[in-house]
């Protein structure tokens, strides 16, 4: 093991909830209201929780048959040393790539929306230098400091709720199911394709000091993240209306520019910052933690943190190239093509991985929930 | 007379020498000193005096005794650090009265040894000892050393007795109610005041000796079967590391062995007063006692501790908890929440307010950040004036410091009003504080959060908190996690973090400490009416057997 580190099995709960909805929650409502509409809430809730169960049904079969290494580190054992080392680096590569894609949704968040003035270079500096410095304190003090981060996170999006609550308008989100389920299915793409993020758990598996309880947190993170996405999007939708939300950028960010209570909480869209800092510097760092992770097993190296810093600078590179400060380019992916990329390496993948795992009766040989 | 240095044989051996040499004094164990004294009385003596180079606290009286005065005897002590008293009635007048007594014949040179420790000395504590560095260590703690004609065996009578403080009230940790003693300067003292409140023959101090020259006592003091054994020998072979040529303060040894050397987070807690240190003790932790400092030191330490005071304890409803986390958010973030505020995000402020901000800042030719960074500065300039000054100046300092910063700023236009009011209530805030020494942290990271204020606005100040939340859950204090028991959670214990809970509902010691017996008190104790729930309990009978039984 590459890292040392100790974490709970409430740890690792909060540490994936944070990985599934930092970002899903300000991102998601509306690209899901576009295919949905007033179901919205139903496609999170129920089929993009179902989907997140499946993945972590077979993160957990995978991380028990390995219950001491990473993905990464077990996968020339299943498919022999050069397969295997190719669909490491591949994987290493991708993960490089998704990293960037949140770099970039933070660049461009806090860029149009907070500090006009401010080069994304700076922003994306500062919030990927502060998730390198947790990575390299290590995955468990990661998880301690998310448990500091968590409560902040769920005090202010509730808190948040609550103030909004007295504009929500039920008729928004009636009649349920009017136009069949179609549209619920369609709706569900890509909010699946981020809870399926709870797929890092083969990641921080091996070092989970209650193994045994592996199913539980990786269930429970899906169950919690879906009651609170669909709780989010439900009353996006409640107050603005689906229409009204799937056209605006961050219905979210606009839910808290409502909000006015006895004229002196006015204009909090401030607020959101610290719910979205919060979750990110908390998600980069666990990406990246993965992503040198996954590289240093990948090249064999003995200390992951050697390859965390250049990690860094290719994710800010990347995402620079690809995105800019491009919310509309970012959309475009995050709403076509990150469903299916997602559902192949967090559900694909390793299914065949687990199938080929049992047909070669590679690891531990019981599969048992 | 010294025997040759041996050769140094292996690598490590020969660099030891090297730092040894360097620090000039001989190490306690080094060969030069551990070797027997002669058994010529004039050879020991002078061979003493010489180590001395003829010092005139060291005082020598040489007599002789016995019907024929046949028995020479000489008295080694430091004038100052012995008990004068003492010494005359419990080692000088016995002689006197041997050598006037009836009993004429001669003593046995080979005799006289044994004849003076077992008989002729009438004092309490009386030791033996041989070799030249131990009784060097005895007469530079304040024992007189009897060296006898004949033998080479030294007898040390342990007659310490110096001028010390008394025990007064503490006086860096002001309180209204507990107990007003506090430790001084003589670790025996403190020491005793420890016993005193926990009379367990399980209550032990290991005594280690640090420091070449200084030779200081620590004192590692915990509850045999309470304290996790690994604890206590982590503490001590931290402690058995430190070879330096003094240690004059507890925070000497702070340095040295504190879990994380680049934090400004404090990691150990210190006090001058016994009750804390007993409450510590039962807690299960471990407490290092320092000869010639009032101040013991807390291992381990966690965050939450330094907002709790002993009286917390003492008073039994308490809100002040609360308010001293409010007190610490405020102190470390207000200025800068206001100079964000005021310079990038105007409109998160109620008009009415806003508009007054203005009015005030109309005319202060600086930016907020100078403005808000110039105060904390002068601030933390009062403050330490007024901590350093003698007290007589320190009033004037304070005088000087209200009307500079307070009026005569604002009316000379160089600040605004309210940056005065903002940067003083964050200094009564940091005031509330009850730990000093990790107030220091507060005050340091004001500045870089002012600084990401300026630079960023709000997100800045954010963005620091996160990474500050980072760095105090990578810290540790001797293996315990610093923001234990918030993360990790330990959701049963925070009874005693946001706020305290009854003494009756906390039955259980802090489960990181591993203490061996988890359980503090029997189950139960919630105190109510007497006799149950009917009006019937008002019955005195049943109010006197509940006295008998806690008897």
């Amino acid at each position: 093991m590459l890292d040392k580190g100790r974490i709970s099995s409430v740890q690792l709960m909060l540490v994936l909830f944070m990985v599934e909805m930092a970002t899903a929650f300000l991102l998601v409502p509306s690209i899901v209201a576009q295919a949905a509409g007033p179901d919205s809430w139903l496609s999170v809730l129920g089929v993009a929780t179902a989907y997140g169960l499946a993945v972590a049904l077979i993160c957990v079969a995978l991380g028990k048959r390995f219950p001491f290494q990473v993905f990464t580190e077990y996968l020339p054992e299943v498919l022999g040393r050069v397969p295997g080392k190719l669909l490491a680096a591949a994987y290493t590569v991708v993960f490089i790539h998704l990293t960037s894609v949140v770099v970039g949704e933070n660049s461009i968040f806090i860029h149009t929306v907070f500090l006009r003035e401010t080069p994304p270079l700076i922003i994306n500096l500062m919030m990927v230098g502060a998730a390198v410095y947790g990575v390299y304190l290590g995955v468990e003090v990661l998880a301690r400091a998310n448990e500091m981060v968590f409560p902040i996170f769920i005090l202010s999006i509730t808190i948040l709720l609550a103030l909004v609550a007295r504009e929500i308008d039920l008729d928004h989100l009636r009649p349920v199911l009017a136009n069949g389920p179609l549209p619920v299915l369609k709706g569900a793409m890509v909010p699946a394709a981020w809870r399926g993020e709870v797929f890092f758990l083969l990641l921080l598996y091996p070092y989970l000091n209650q193994k045994n309880e592996a199913l539980k947190s990786a269930a429970g993170t899906v169950l919690m993240s879906g009651v609170f996405a669909a709780t989010v999007t439900a009353v996006t939708i409640g107050v603005f209306s689906d229409l009204v939300a799937s056209r605006q950028i961050y219905p979210v960010l606009n839910l808290a520019r409502y909000i006015s209570v006895a004229g002196i909480l006015e204009r909090l869209e401030l607020y959101l910052i610290i719910i979205w800092m919060a979750g990110v510097i908390i998600k980069l760092a666990v990406f990246y933690h993965s992503c040198s992770v996954m590289a240093a097993s990948t090249l064999g190296l003995k200390d992951y943190r050697v390859t965390v810093f250049p990690i860094a600078l290719a994710t800010i590179v990347i995402s620079g190239r690809l995105y800019e400060t491009d919310y509309l380019k970012l959309v475009e992916f995050l709403s076509k093509f990150w469903p299916f990329y997602g559902y192949t390496v967090e559900l694909l993948i390793p299914g065949l991985i687990l199938l080929v795992a049992v047909i070669r009766k590679k690891g531990g040989n019981r599969v048992d929930f | 007379m010294f025997r040759k240095p041996r050769r140094p044989k292996t690598m490590e051996e020969r660099k030891q020498r090297q730092i040894d040499a360097k620090l000039e004094a001989p190490h306690p164990d080094s060969q030069e000193l551990n070797i027997p004294f002669g058994l010529s009385l004039d050879d020991n003596l002078a061979l003493f005096k010489n180590l001395f180079g003829n010092a005139s606290d060291l005082l020598v009286r040489e007599f002789s005794f016995g019907a024929r005065q046949e028995i020479r005897v000489a008295l080694v002590y430091i004038d100052g650090l012995s008990d004068t008293n003492s010494i005359s009635e419990a080692i000088l007048k016995p002689f006197v009265y041997r050598s006037l007594s009836d009993d004429k014949s001669p003593i046995l040179p080979e005799s006289a040894y044994p004849m003076i420790r077992d008989w002729l000395i009438t004092f309490g504590s009386v030791k033996e000892a041989a070799r030249i560095n131990e009784v060097l260590d005895y007469v530079l703690t304040g024992c007189a050393a009897l060296f006898i004609d004949g033998t080479s065996q030294v007898l040390i009578v342990v007659v310490k007795g110096w001028k010390a403080r008394d025990v007064e009230e503490p006086k860096a940790e002001a309180f209204v109610r507990g107990p007003r003693d506090s430790f001084n300067e003589t670790l025996r003292t403190n020491t005793a005041l420890i016993r005193r409140r926990i009379k367990t023959p399980r209550l032990r101090f290991d005594t280690l000796k640090i420091g070449r020259m200084t030779k200081t006592d620590i004192c590692v003091v915990y509850i045999h079967g309470l304290t996790d054994p690994a604890l206590k020998d982590e503490v001590i072979s931290r402690l058995k590391r430190i070879d330096t040529d003094g240690i004059l303060e507890s925070g000497y040894l702070e340095d040295f062995i504190k879990d994380n050397p680049w934090t400004p987070f404090s990691l150990l807690d210190r006090t001058e007063r016994p009750d804390k240190v007993a409450g510590a003790l039962l807690e299960g932790r471990v407490a290092i006692v320092i000869d010639t400092t009032p101040f013991a030191l807390l291992v381990p330490a966690v965050f939450s501790e330094f907002l709790q005071a002993p009286e917390d304890y003492y008073e039994s409803f308490d809100y002040i908890r609360a308010f001293r986390w409010l007190g610490l958010i405020i102190a470390t973030f207000l200025p800068s929440v206001y100079v964000a505020l005021s310079t990038y995000h105007q409109e998160m402020i109620p008009t009415g307010l806003v508009l007054s901000m203005a009015a005030g800042r109309e005319g202060v030719p600086f930016p907020a950040l100078v403005e808000a960074l110039s105060m904390e500065i002068s601030f933390d300039f009062l403050r330490e004036a007024g901590a350093r000054m003698p007290r007589s100046v320190g009033q004037a300092v304070g005088i000087i410091g209200a009307l500079v910063l307070g009026q005569a700023s604002v009316a000379a236009g160089i600040v605004s009003p309210i940056m005065v009011v903002i940067v003083s209530l964050a200094a009564v805030a940091s005031f509330m504080i009850p730990n000093y020494s990790s107030s220091h942290a507060i005050r340091f990271i004001r500045f870089p959060f002012l600084l990401l204020a300026g630079a960023f606005g709000l997100p800045g100040i954010f963005w620091g908190i996160l990474v500050l939340l980072l760095h105090l859950a990578s810290l540790r204090s001797f293996g315990v996690p610093y923001l234990y028991p918030v993360a990790p959670g330990v959701p049963g214990e925070w009874k005693d973090v946001f706020f305290k809970a009854p003494r009756w509902m906390m039955d259980f010691r802090p489960s990181l400490l591993r203490a061996r017996k988890i359980r503090r008190q029997a189950p139960g104790q919630m105190p109510g009416p007497p006799g149950g729930s009917s009006g019937e309990g008002d019955d005195p009978q049943i109010v006197s057997t509940g006295r008998e039984k806690q008897g």
